[in-house]
């Protein structure tokens, strides 16, 4: 480890590796830190993600991929299924991942393009010089040192400090974050797509997924939005509905975690300082997936890093490039999917059951989430009124 | 004033840290650290998935 580089990112997640590798692969030094002394675990994810997002960033790998699924079913609280995005051709179309694997095939992908990679070392501070971030503090293996950058990332998932030691404050309200569990469980048929199971019935303010991993087994979890959570705990709800719904389920692994579903936040850069992926909250606030866009983010970031070194300006001036270029492109979905999760959190079981009866005869197999959006407020306009802003103002 | 954690509990996945309206709470490897900084308001213990926290005042 060397006392200075050009770029240092906190957090080895596929937002911080994604960040390194590109910015390394410019030709920039970077140190790509990450506090745990194991790059992925432990896993704080459901791990599904969409092949085509995914393979703009990495070739596909069987090492990293635990099953594919042929698309997505909802299940409203009295049971009616909605099957999306089924090809024609039944291709594959989503992967659920092994994120123990990927996460740490994405930080080599980082190292062999030149990035140094340091496990077991913390970010415990940020360095400063006339109010512009200029490094980290950080400890390795109990030592502390001061290491130098141009840039800092943080990368540092849903429990983000590096943004708020710059200044921005990331911290998230309790109607800005699901609170999650989920077991891996084997012993049961989960099928070839992913479903998530929507009602107050099952968990409030959130959903219940089941995710096919291969092999008569599948991640089982669910999220509580915080706001909604009273004194019910996501383990609890989660034992509950497998004791309810796959009694013969044997849990392999228990993972929690908060996924912040809070929208785009105020404020991503200051000088010397960008966030990216959970750190910047930009995982999706309806679906909670957040792998893809923090990939996209991370490049975007790396990109601005070499930017910022052609110029010799890693201020706010150059940096604002990242800024505008993910709320052109995530952050605007993000938005719509606020707009989305803020209006189903308050539907009622009977209101969610009504919206899939009103599918009855409508054949939405290859419909994305967009479309069998306006499908359902063309069908229930008084009832999803709040969504017009989302479609042509003509309908 | 401060946060109890049931360390046997925690599943340490940083979800109280990022609620915490003072940043009193880190994540350090597989345990929480609370600083003096806490306000005992309770988000953390609110939010925490396995109920892990518990709030001193």
């Amino acid at each position: 480890m060397k006392n200075r580089y050009d770029v240092i990112v906190v957090g080895a997640g596929p937002a911080g590796s994604i960040t390194a590798k590109t910015a390394a692969s410019g030709g920039l030094s970077v140190l790509l830190i990450e506090k745990r002394q194991e790059i992925g675990d432990p896993v704080r994810c459901a791990e599904g993600v969409g092949k085509d997002a995914l393979i703009k960033h990495i070739e596909p790998d069987k090492k990293w991929i635990a099953a594919e699924v042929k698309g997505s079913m909802i299940l409203a609280p009295d049971g009616t299924e909605i099957k999306m995005s089924e090809d024609a051709s039944s291709k594959k179309i989503g992967y659920v991942l092994e994120r123990k694997v990927f996460d740490r095939a994405l930080a080599q992908k980082a190292a062999m393009a030149g990035a140094e990679v340091m496990v077991k070392t913390r970010a415990t501070g940020l360095l400063r010089n006339n109010g512009k971030v200029t490094g980290i503090n950080a400890m390795y293996m109990g030592e502390t040192q001061e290491i130098k950058a141009d840039i800092v990332i943080g990368a540092d998932g849903v429990e983000s400090k590096v943004g708020r030691w710059g200044g921005i404050d990331t911290s998230l309200k309790p109607g800005d974050i699901e609170t999650c569990a989920q077991f891996l469980v084997s012993n049961i048929d989960a099928g070839e797509y992913s479903k998530f199971f929507l009602g107050e019935k099952y968990t409030p303010g959130g959903y219940v997924w089941i995710f096919p991993k291969g092999e008569n087994t599948a991640n089982v979890g669910l999220g509580i939005l915080g706001s909604k959570s009273g004194n019910v705990r996501a383990i609890s709800l989660l034992q509950r509905f497998i004791d309810n719904y796959m009694p013969h389920a044997k849990i392999l692994e228990i993972v929690v975690g908060g996924v912040p579903v809070s929208g785009p936040i105020k404020q991503t850069i200051t000088d010397g300082l960008m966030l990216v992926g959970d750190a910047a909250r930009q995982s999706d606030p309806l679906t909670g997936g957040g792998i893809t866009n923090a990939m996209d983010a991370g490049k975007m970031a790396g990109e601005v890093c070499i930017r910022a070194k052609e110029n010799g300006d890693y201020s706010v001036r150059t940096l604002k490039e990242y800024e505008d270029k993910w709320r052109a492109s995530i952050g605007r979905e993000l938005s719509k999917s606020l707009l989305v999760k803020n209006l189903l959190i308050k539907l009622t079981d009977e209101q969610l059951n009504q919206l899939a009866h009103s599918l009855n005869g409508i054949d939405v197999s290859g419909m994305e989430l967009s479309s069998l959006l306006l499908v359902l407020f063309k069908k229930n306009p008084k009832l999803l009124w709040e969504l017009r802003t989302l479609f042509n103002p003509r309908i | 004033m401060s946060v109890d954690v049931n360390r046997y509990k925690c599943g340490y996945c940083g979800a109280c840290v990022g609620v915490c309206p003072v940043g009193a709470l880190e994540l350090v490897e597989t345990w929480i650290e609370v600083d003096n900084t806490c306000t005992s308001c309770g988000v953390c213990a609110k939010i925490c998935p396995v109920g892990a926290l518990v709030v001193v005042k």
